[in-house]
């Protein structure tokens, strides 16, 4: 009887995990042609991010043709560890050795600060929100025409 | 361009062997080369640091490296042992009646555990490991390790029980210290931090050895109280299944031996990447790394990982396939069959500082101060695995000789 009761603790648990590993990652419609804004949804902790950043890559992999900037929209991350700050640098890191453009918006204040404390990675722009990085990135299609 | 890395189709054992050129050749000789310059003294040392005597640490260096080399998927990952492993593995077989038997029997259930944890693909568990809980955890190990090792570099016998114990053995004996190898120790400490900043292609544990051994035995250090290595029996070791009656006991250590051998390979690995590279597998490297602790455990070896300071020199030097671990093997074959004489003059103190300047850099305060100044919480988290490692005693009585106090 008590085993059974382990059991299902056990099991509700790791639903539970296993639930909370996979935020969902939206892919935000309706934005100017050359700007890939990706949401993901939830706290980013050690056991999830790994999960968040393999589909953040993957979608811009499968980005056809490459946007010019990709921007992580964090208003639905409502808390980061320092272990997800490190894989999100390291993931900017990698945008930037293929050749894109990396904004972030939608940060809180504290997030923010926590960023800017590790170190976002050179060239990297943040807005306070995705309106914002819309307005700048049409301001900057003004300025510099689509690539050939 | 790839952004994501996509895992090819599986490569046959030894792939690195199918289309190997001969313009590789060099370089992955000079590679094992110099690799064996870091892994012979280092498997010497955390031998000692296991509880070891210093040819089960050339043992462990030998058929596990041989078997990742022919299973792994890094390029230039160096299988042999870790200062974190060998700590593990001597609280694991403190106290044993055998530990030398007790030392391959965890070895084997060990690569066991890995092997399990790798055909049921859960190398993805790696990944989900909170990176201060590591780094203090890491720091408190390299904390423990030091204090343990300080003894060998004072002449104080330490008992090796726990971080305050130690120190406390330390600050209780400082009247027993043995000047000839505090200036033995001290000189090869002061030797590799010079070296270590200076010019990294020169090993610096090799010609701390070498150095050692000469002022050991041109000065007749050992008749003025530095103890050495001594007599080691030379010859490869030979095929043994060991027999450890209270094996069961060992496998909750086996257990957190193969989670950081796990988190401790993999993270070198990713170290080494490069752009052509292919990407790590991770559970075939579990498969591999389990495959190698098996096949130490059954050559009396004791529990191994890939070490990310003898993989970097191996990147470093030049490494293109495994063929330069194969190559580092070689040395350590002939070390352990034509060289075991020169290590007789080896003094306990060169060790002690080998392994201590190795620890150290396991305790990174600029990367726990940059945690403290992103996230305090987190910063809480590391404090806390920190003191986890250092403020529990071992239950058991460590096989090293207690202090005599006077």
């Amino acid at each position: 009887m008590l085993q059974g009761v382990l059991v299902a603790v056990a099991v509700s648990l790791l639903t539970f995990i296993y639930q909370a590993n996979k935020p969902p990652v939206e892919i935000v419609e309706g934005m100017p042609d050359g700007m890939l804004v990706v949401r993901p949804a939830g706290r980013l902790y050690a056991a999830n991010v790994k999960s968040v950043t393999a589909r953040l890559a993957a979608i811009a992999d499968a980005a056809d043709p490459l946007p010019e900037v990709v921007v992580l929209d964090a208003v639905a991350i409502p808390d980061l560890e320092y272990t997800a700050v490190v894989a999100l640098r390291e993931l900017g890191d990698e945008a930037r050795a293929h050749g894109l453009a990396r904004w972030v918006t939608g940060l809180r204040a504290e997030q923010l600060r926590m960023l800017e404390r590790f170190g976002l990675g050179p060239d990297v722009r943040t807005f306070a929100t995705l309106d914002d990085a819309v307005a700048a990135f049409e301001e900057r299609r003004l300025f510099r025409p689509r690539r050939a | 361009m790839a952004l994501g890395r996509r895992a090819g189709a599986r490569p046959p054992i030894a792939g690195w062997l199918r289309g190997y050129r001969r313009a590789w050749l060099g370089r992955d000789a000079v590679a094992g080369l110099v690799a064996a310059c870091v892994v012979v003294p280092q498997a010497i040392a955390y031998a000692g640091l296991a509880g070891l005597p210093v040819q089960v640490g050339l043992y462990a260096a030998f058929v596990p490296m041989l078997v990742y080399a022919a299973l792994g998927t890094s390029r230039a990952l160096s299988v042999s042992v870790t200062s974190t492993v060998s700590i593990l593995t001597a609280e694991a077989i403190a106290g044993s009646s055998d530990p030398r038997a007790a030392a391959a029997v965890l070895a084997i259930v060990v690569g066991a555990i890995l092997i399990v944890a790798g055909l049921a693909r859960v190398g993805f568990l790696a990944d989900f490991i909170s990176l201060p809980i590591l780094a203090g955890y890491k720091a408190g190990t390299g904390l423990f390790i030091i204090s343990g090792q300080l003894g060998k570099i004072l002449g104080i016998p330490v008992g090796g029980t726990g971080f305050f114990e130690n120190v406390g053995d330390i600050v209780g004996g400082l009247d027993d210290i043995s000047w000839a190898t505090l200036a033995v120790g001290a000189a090869t400490i002061g030797l590799l931090l010079v070296m270590g900043r200076g010019s990294p292609r020169v090993p610096a544990p090799l010609v701390a050895v070498v150095l050692g051994i000469a002022a050991v035995s041109v000065l007749d250090l050992a008749d003025h109280g530095v103890d050495v290595v001594g007599s080691v029996p030379a010859g490869l070791p030979g095929f043994e299944l060991p027999s450890f009656s209270g094996w069961r006991d060992l496998v909750p250590a086996a257990g957190g031996i193969a989670l950081m051998a796990t988190v401790e390979s993999l993270a070198a690995g990713r170290a080494l990447l490069r752009r052509d590279d292919p990407p790590l597998d991770a559970n075939r490297e579990l498969i591999a790394l389990g495959a190698a602790n098996l096949g130490g455990g059954v050559f009396q070896a004791y529990p191994g990982s890939g070490g990310l300071s003898q993989s970097a020199v191996n990147d470093d030097a030049g490494a293109r396939t495994q063929l330069s671990s194969v190559v580092c093997a070689g040395v350590v074959v002939l070390v352990l069959t034509v060289l075991t004489g020169v290590l007789n003059d080896l003094a306990q103190a060169t060790l002690g500082a080998l392994v201590v300047v190795a620890a150290a850099s396991l305790v990174k305060p600029s990367e726990l101060r940059l945690i403290a100044r992103v996230r305090t919480r987190d910063f809480v988290l590391a404090l806390v695995a920190l003191a986890g490692v250092l403020v529990p005693a071992c239950s058991r009585e460590s096989s090293s000789p207690s202090p005599s106090r006077s």
